[in-house]
């Protein structure tokens, strides 16, 4: 009993005086520690426990190599380190084992080797998966840290580890009330961008994503965030969506059961098919263990999409944004569309699109029409008014309900001048597309206007409700809220904000000039300046008002709103 | 600040006055001043010139927030420059002072951003940083506060341009 209990302290001193050995490697003490740890090795092995002495080495140099390892993963969070940790065992830690121990033989050490190695595989790898989460998110900055990851994963069996750990990270941190649908969205692409570099076979990944998407399935504008992101503007870095979307790059493969399908059997041609079949039979690798089932060559898109089960949503959503966008639209160009119909026909197939084919054809066609009303137009004496008309066309038919007022809708009253401009700029149109006619929408599209105000001439762009309203004060200064709504066809709350609208309008140069000089300002400073340094018209307007104003230069993308009521310039 | 001048017996008489305190006469200047200041403020709105700006800082019209953009063609091409101004009571017979607050490698402003003065006889704001403009692409290299810059504007350009970018790109970061 006292010589177990003798040695087990022995042994940890020498397991001690080990560690501090490597400790303190580059300190002066090295030898004197090394010395003891030789003469407790010595010791032990006189009382006839030699295997004892063996372990407390290898259990000294382990702690070691595990503080060694988190000081590495805090120091350096960006750069790889794994190989350097890796060389780092073999160098010293192993050394000074074969000195302590040098009656070990070669195959001994050979052992410890890969003992320490899979040692530091296996800690780098619980130590990566801690921040693994964050990894993702720094994705493709990430990329080194990753492919360290993988190397961990190949040379241990953490996979199951790691899968359940990120998918428990990913429910904490981003399935939750307080994220935004498209930062779900978005980093679920990123997860399964890097996650590719991670784990070919997909199982890291799994759990997590079948959190994910049974959580994407719970909010209702995920749908719409996705197609969103499908047909944004914006080619930034940020539409990660629309990259994977044209990007065949990476994954390579198509959608899962529709769309083209990748052979499963690979086919080899040519004189050196059967060379061709060997390298990639010996390519072939197992999958591991604790592989899932796979859901193989299917890229983001595809797994995005799946999660509904069915494409008809998604192209329902698509079609309402797209008629959105292409109303919004000011000229006929809508190129960036196109593509995206290309791309989404290639991945669904034409006939579900084709609705959406036709919406983008209207547009193309009313380009054409309108270019001959307008030459037309200009050549007739009478018709040159109809050339200050620009009309979108559309084909009621095709386009989603609800995205186009319905003809017996009410609408705006237009002003008797305007509207004969549009009558004439439709009887062109019927001359040169007979029998059909055109039945207008005035309250879609929009207006530019050259309005005077003192001494300054301010070029507009307003919406047609707007215009009208400005319009309307040409016949009378004064207007009560009821009849001014009753001579635009407006509700009364919509006529009284369009005529606020008028009267701030004076101030957009102030505000402009104000935001070019700052890089934010939050609504009741530019409320509280305009205030200040504004005399002629004097600034007598609520903050509600401004806070409209504001939103509306929003609207028109003069000015970016950067949360809450901060405002910038748009550059 | 007190931007109201209803002073009858001093309001209008244009000789200055000999005896007692001078305080009255200093809020005159003040309003006058202020008043001339929100003129240059409504022209320059209105006109909207392109490439540069200005707006009174916080709550004194008697400190401006400039923008300059580099013209294009020039190695100041797509920068944009932030200047303040403070003017004095005497405005507009003595300039204001105006200072880079964006660095600006250049051989006529130095590294605390004031700038070569003689430039600064402009009298009001919009000419004031037209003139700032103008001189961003064509230097007075006879008198430079910057020594460097004025030897580096002769030697070589697009090493020029990228010390711009350098100075530039330093204070963005920092």
């Amino acid at each position: 009993m006292l010589r177990r209990d003798t040695l087990a302290q022995l042994g940890r001193a020498l397991q001690g005086c080990f560690q501090h050995t490597l400790d303190t490697l580059s300190r002066d003490d090295t030898g004197r520690a090394l010395e003891e740890a030789r003469s407790l090795a010595a010791l032990l092995e006189r009382m006839g426990a030699k295997e004892l002495s063996v372990e407390a080495a290898v259990a000294g140099t382990l702690s070691h190599l595990q503080a060694h390892l988190e000081e590495r993963a805090t120091r350096n969070a960006s750069a790889p380190w794994l190989a350097e940790a890796l060389e780092y065992t073999a160098s010293w830690p192993l050394r000074l084992l074969q000195q302590l121990l040098p009656e070990a033989g070669a195959s001994g050490w050979h052992l410890w080797e890969q003992r320490l190695r899979y040692f530091v595989y296996e800690r780098a790898g619980l130590i990566f998966t801690d921040s693994l989460f964050d990894l993702v998110v720094d994705f493709p900055d990430s990329l080194p840290t990753l492919h360290d990851l993988r190397a961990c994963l190949e040379n241990t069996s953490l996979l199951s580890h790691v899968a359940q750990c990120f998918a428990a990270a990913t429910k904490k941190r981003l399935l939750h009330p307080g994220a935004a649908t498209s930062d779900i969205v978005q980093q679920y692409i990123f997860s399964i961008r890097a996650m590719r570099h991670v784990d070919p076979t997909d199982t890291a990944l799994a759990p997590a994503r079948a959190a994910t998407q049974d959580y994407l399935r719970t909010r209702r504008d995920a749908i719409r965030c996705i197609v969103g992101l499908l047909t944004a503007d914006e080619e930034g870095e940020d539409n990660v969506v629309l990259e994977e979307l044209e990007g065949e790059g990476e994954a390579g493969g198509a959608g899962v059961g529709w769309g083209m399908g990748v052979p499963l059997i690979p086919c080899f041609d040519g004189p050196d098919a059967d060379l061709q079949a060997l390298a990639e039979a010996e390519r072939w690798r197992p999958e591991p263990v604790d592989a899932v089932e796979r859901v193989t060559g299917s890229d983001a898109v595809s797994q995005l999409v799946g999660i509904w089960g069915s494409k008809d949503l998604l192209v329902t959503e698509y079609r309402s944004l797209l008629a959105d966008r292409l109303l919004a639209k000011q000229g006929y160009d809508c190129d960036r569309e196109l593509r995206t119909l290309e791309l989404l026909k290639l991945r669904f197939g034409d006939a579900v699109l084709h609705t959406a084919e036709i919406m983008l054809k209207d547009l193309a066609d009313s380009k054409r029409i309108n270019a001959n009303i307008r030459s037309a137009a200009r050549c007739a004496a009478r018709g040159e008014r109809a050339a200050t008309v620009t009309a979108t066309m559309l084909s009621a038919l095709y386009w989603p309900q609800g995205s186009v007022p319905a003809p017996d809708e009410a609408d705006l009253r237009l002003p008797p001048d305007v509207g004969s401009w549009l009558e004439e700029y439709g009887q062109a149109y019927h001359a040169l597309k007979a029998p059909r006619k055109l039945q207008w929408c005035p309250s879609q599209g929009v207006v530019q206007l050259e309005v005077t105000v003192g001494d300054q001439a301010l070029e507009l762009t307003v919406t047609p409700a707007q215009a009208i309203t400005l319009l309307s004060f040409r016949e009378r200064s004064e207007w009560g809220e009821a009849e001014l709504a009753e001579q635009t066809g407006q509700t009364p709350a919509m006529a009284r904000r369009n005529a606020s609208f008028w009267a701030m309008a004076a101030y957009e140069p102030f505000i402009l000039g104000m935001l070019a000089n700052f890089d934010s300002l939050p609504q009741d400073r530019i409320h509280n300046m305009l205030k200040m340094f504004v005399s002629d018209p004097p600034y007598d307007k609520t903050l509600d008002q401004l806070s409209a104003f504001l939103a509306h230069l929003v609207a028109q993308e003069r000015l970016t709103c950067g949360g809450g009521t901060m405002y910038k310039q748009k550059l | 600040m007190s931007t109201t001048a209803t002073s009858g017996s001093i309001g209008g008489q244009p000789s200055p006055i000999k005896t007692g305190s001078t305080e009255p006469l200093q809020r005159l200047d003040t309003a006058a001043v202020a008043k001339r200041l929100q003129q240059e403020l409504m022209s320059l709105m209105s006109s909207g010139e392109k490439g540069i700006s200005a707006f009174p800082q916080g709550d004194s019209l008697f400190t401006w927030v400039g923008t300059i953009e580099g013209a294009s063609g020039t190695v100041f091409e797509e920068l944009t420059f932030r200047l303040s101004l403070n003017f004095g009571a005497d405005y507009p017979f003595k300039p204001p002072t105006v200072k880079f607050e964006t660095p600006c490698f250049h051989p006529n402003v130095d590294l605390q951003g004031n700038i070569c003065l003689d430039i600064l006889k402009e009298k009001c704001v919009r000419t004031v940083l037209q003139s700032i403009q103008s001189l961003l692409a064509d230097p007075n290299n006879d008198s430079p506060l910057n020594v460097q810059a004025a030897k580096l504007w002769d030697q070589d350009q697009a090493v020029y341009r990228q010390m711009v970018m350098k100075t530039y790109n330093a204070a963005k970061t920092s």
